[in-house]
């Protein structure tokens, strides 16, 4: 795979893997040399080092730079490596160009070589935190955090899992729905290894045909090794491989100055490069493109965005180019059609050479460097819109555009092999639509529950069954409903969120109605006492969207003055420790707080995400942009800076075309993403269809009634309460009770 | 939250109208777009803030927006709670989202302290030749049902400052005179002044609440 022979290449790699993140060349560091192993490298005590990827890392002294968390699994038989799992925290004791970094468990001394596309750096205040965290868990509340924290952060964690990133569920026996699954996962796998076999790693935003040297593998690699074999592997045969692994720290201090590089060194280097690079290899529209200081972007034009997604970025980051690429087709729909994406992809696919090319070897240089990477990389990104991101459900029409264009693709293209695997995708997929979301176990045929009166019913079943019913809701939400419900302008159908909310009112409702129509004061009581069991039953199976509606009836004022139902219930006091969960003060932060700590199956109350979408709409605005560029154009911006740097040419294209304020749809990308995580995971409950049918008599009923009715009969039962209550007094008095 | 004692009073307001009346809009225009979106852990949106000058006064106002969820009819009843202020927001360009605010007076008198302060708002007005809604209409139903009322445009800013200076000072006036009622029930009857166009008249014989 390599061809260049490079001196500091290190024999002790040997992992045969593609080129993955692209990394300059050093320039003054040199990475260790074949002669100096980097087991090597030991900590050291003297040394100092600093690091300054941006200001997300904070300078320490060496031997520890700063911690990260290990986002994969890292199996490795090299002893010079330090295999890790997931959730896992690691100090990082120096750093090199090559993307394999040194790192150490807290508390021991063996170094070894973790490759850096696996792991996160984590700030000290982090690291900190998540020390706090179940192992487990560290990853999640990673990802969670940063979905909070305002600039997207250099290598943002892919928190939207698309389906085709979860193994295969254990839990679903719907043998349809898996065959499914795995046919679609080794198609894909086909389909990159084709790719790779030209010596692109499609999915790999970052690579250069340039690079020669090994390079660490990246988190897609493992999961395909991890496929192929069980990744679990004994914990007692890696501490044997730590314990036989400890080496003695030894190693000039100098040398450590020499190798560790600092993340700006790194910056320097990639635009330097870029300004190396020949003119015809160049981007065209970089100066349409403004970053902020982590090399997010902040605004772009759309030929700018386009380019950017069909051509192989050289960025150290290769998460925060998965994370841009799912953010761009989640979100395009916002700023232009899918017509116009698909042309414009087209159009690069089928990029002609520039003009002025003087020489057949630009020639060449240019149809390898650039016209092959773009090509896999359109054809990427068309497979991931469509498997992904919903390319059959929002636009079918593409669907028939992109075939057309696929089979024009024919050998001997290198591609065409790739092309061939798409369309059949498409057909696949529109033959046999994925039943991701169907119920794991087979129906319960029970009791003849629908017949039962709601004092009778179980709590527990309750619960249960409206888990399913609201999961089923919630899993139909497309992103593209969630970015609709933004605008302004009803654009299009948002039917899916609107019966998803609608079944909150009904619910809700629903509670309101069975209590004002139980006649008697102790029915009304034991009504209030079922739905807080209900709603507690529904906290603990994190059906989070139901408990809300059940708490919202409960505590309704039509409810609420029932002063003397209250006084008859018997378990105030669990309602009240639910009722934090339905205040929205804080933009709802204890009910956030919850959602945070949860796993697994989950519907969650989606109120404050839609507030919050258009929030995001309201603070970014694209018009605004538009004046702050032209007013701004002369200003010492460090993003117009590093820009320009990147591309120091003007590019041919009019800046007639408007910015896109790419944050915005970023933003957008990752809340929604958050949203809408749960909807992989479905509930192992068997569904019962006589208490779904009861169910769904009752909300259906609660249509029926009027907002004017409930405060009628409320404060008909009130009175009734009050009259009662003189009689009881009276009765008291006499005697005749004792209470 | 960190709130500072820089302030004399704190008033919580909610904005309420249907979905796409620019409340959002609104608020961030009142709050110089200072939404608490950047706040960095899990809170995620905060409600809105500022302070402005009373009567020598620091008047702080917690406004909270319950844009995006219009589509819970019930949920918005969780933001009544302690709220003094209420601003009511239609599109004078739409006439659905003026006919609406009957449904949203009713669920405020329904839910929020019965003294709580309402402001009717016709926003957009920039929308001259679009408009939709008369503003003798809206300024006539208003009287009618004891609210004050604004037109505003949160695109070119007209009015916005004015529309919560005055339902600030109006509260002011209010709990500086009489202290608001801290009835720990918030429930009251409809009153008789919601007559309004298709609705019944609300029932409003029935005790009050104990």
């Amino acid at each position: 795979m390599m061809s260049t022979p490079r001196p500091h290449v290190r024999q002790t790699l040997h992992l045969s893997i593609d080129p993955s993140p692209y990394e300059p060349p050093p320039m003054s560091l040199s990475p260790p040399s074949s002669n100096s192993p980097p087991s090597s490298l030991m900590s050291s005590t003297t040394a100092s080092s600093s690091t300054a990827d941006s200001s997300t890392m904070p300078t320490a002294t060496f031997p520890i730079i700063y911690s990260v968390l290990c986002l994969h699994d890292f199996d490795s038989d090299d002893p010079d490596h330090l295999p890790f799992s997931k959730n896992e925290i690691l100090e990082i004791v120096k750093q090199e160009e090559s993307g394999w970094w040194a790192a150490m468990r807290k508390g021991f001394t063996r170094v070894g070589w973790i490759p850096r596309a696996y792991v996160q750096p984590l700030s000290e205040e982090m690291a900190d935190k998540l020390w706090n965290v179940r192992e487990e868990l560290r990853a999640y509340e990673y990802s969670a955090e940063q979905l909070y924290n305002t600039a997207p952060i250099a290598t943002s964690v892919q928190i939207y899992d698309p389906p085709r990133r979860q193994p295969s569920r254990k839990q679903s026996t719907d043998v349809a729905s898996d065959l499914w699954r795995i046919a679609n996962k080794r198609a894909r796998e086909d389909q990159e290894r084709i790719l790779s076999e030209d010596r692109a790693l499609p999915a790999s935003p970052s690579m250069l045909a340039a690079i020669n040297k090994p390079t660490p593998p990246t988190p897609r690699e493992e999961r395909h090794r991890s496929n192929s074999s069980p990744s679990h592997r004994s914990g007692s045969s890696r501490d044997k491989r730590d314990a036989n692994n400890v080496t003695s720290p030894k190693v000039s201090v100098d040398k450590i100055k020499q190798l560790t590089g600092s993340e700006d060194a790194v910056d320097w280097v990639i635009a330097r490069q870029n300004s190396l690079m020949p003119w015809y290899l160049r981007p065209q529209y970089a100066d349409q493109l403004r970053l902020d200081k982590d090399g997010n972007i902040r605004m772009a034009t759309l030929p700018a965005l386009v380019e950017r997604l069909a051509t192989p970025q050289n960025t150290k980051a290769l998460a925060s180019e998965e994370s841009f690429r799912d953010a761009f087709l989640m979100t395009f729909r916002t700023f232009t059609t899918a017509d116009t994406l698909f042309e414009m992809l087209v159009d690069r696919f089928r990029m002609n050479p520039p003009d002025d090319l003087t020489a057949d070897s630009q020639f060449n240089e240019w149809k390898e460097k650039k016209l092959q990477p773009t090509r896999n990389r359109v054809l990427t990104v068309f497979t991931v819109w469509l498997e992904d991101h919903r390319l059959l459900e929002e636009e079918p029409h593409i669907a028939q555009r992109l075939t057309d264009f696929l089979r024009l693709i024919t050998p001997p293209s290198q591609l065409a092999g790739v092309a061939n695997l798409i369309i059949e995708k498409i057909q696949s997929l529109t033959f046999s639509p994925p039943q991701i979301f169907s119920p794991g176990t087979p129906k319960r045929k029970d009791k003849n529950w629908a017949e039962v009166e709601l004092a009778k019913q179980d709590p527990a079943n309750i619960a249960e069954q409206l888990c399913l019913l609201e999961f089923k809701l919630y899993s139909r939400i497309s992103p593209q409903e969630c970015l609709r419900s933004a605008k302004t302008k009803a654009h299009g159908d948002i039917a899916n969120l609107t019966a998803f909310c609608a079944t909150y009112d009904r619910l809700s409702a629903w509670v309101k109605m069975s209590i004002l129509t139980s006649d008697m004061l102790s029915k009304r009581a034991s009504t209030v006492d079922f739905w807080i069991k209900v709603a507690e039953k529904c906290k603990q199976l994190n059906n989070h969207a139901s408990m809300s509606a059940l708490i919202n009836g409960l505590m309704s004022t039509v409810i609420q003055r029932l002063h003397l139902t209250w006084a008859h219930s018997h378990r105030k006091q669990t309602l009240e420790a639910l009722v934090r969960f339905n205040e929205p003060t804080g933009g709802f932060h204890a009910y956030r707080t919850l959602l945070q700590a949860t796993e697994g199956p989950c519907v969650p109350f989606i109120g404050m995400y839609l507030t919050d979408i258009s929030h995001i709409h309201e603070q970014y605005s694209d018009e605004t942009i538009t004046t702050a560029i032209s007013t701004h154009s002369s200003s010492s911006s460090s993003s117009l800076i590093s820009s320009s740097f990147i591309n120091p040419t003007p590019s041919n294209g009019s800046s007639k075309e408007p910015f896109i304020c790419f944050q915005k749809r970023q933003r957008w990308y990752e809340l929604i993403s958050f949203m809408l995580k749960f909807q992989k995971r479905p509930y192992n409950i068997a569904e019962s269809e006589t208490t779904q049918i009861f169910i769904s008599n009752h909300l259906t009923h609660t249509t029926s009634k009027d907002t004017a009715w409930f405060w009628n009969k409320s404060q008909e039962v009130q009175h009734l309460e009050m009259e009662n209550a003189d009689i009881r007094r009276g009765l008291e008095e006499a005697g005749f009770l004792n209470s | 939250m960190a709130e500072g004692s820089n302030y004399d009073f704190l008033f919580k307001v909610v904005l309420i109208g249907d979905s796409g009346v620019g409340k959002s809009n609104l608020l961030s225009r009142f709050t110089r777009n200072e939404f608490n979106l950047e706040s960095k852990s899990t809170i995620g949106v905060e409600f809105a803030t500022r302070s402005i000058n009373v009567d020598g006064k620091t008047v702080k106002a917690q406004i909270w927006d319950t844009a995006g969820q219009e589509r819970y009819r019930a949920i918005t009843s969780a933001y009544y709670r302690g709220a003094v202020g209420a601003l009511l927001v239609y599109d004078i360009a739409k006439h659905a989202t003026y006919v609406n605010v009957t449904r949203w007076l009713k669920e405020l008198r329904d839910h929020a302290d019965s003294n709580i302060v309402i402001m009717l708002v016709g926003n957009k007005s920039d929308l001259k030749h679009l408009r939709a809604v008369p503003t003798e209409e809206a300024k006539a139903f208003s009287t009618e049902n004891g609210l004050s009322f604004i037109e505003t445009s949160a695109l070119d800013a007209s009015n916005v400052e004015a529309a919560f200076q005055n339902i600030l000072t109006d509260i002011y006036r209010i709990v500086s005179s009489k202290s608001l009622e801290q009835s720990a029930d918030p429930i009251k009857p409809p009153t008789e002044t919601l007559n309004v166009s298709t609705a019944e008249p609300a029932q409003n014989q029935g005790g009050k609440c104990c």
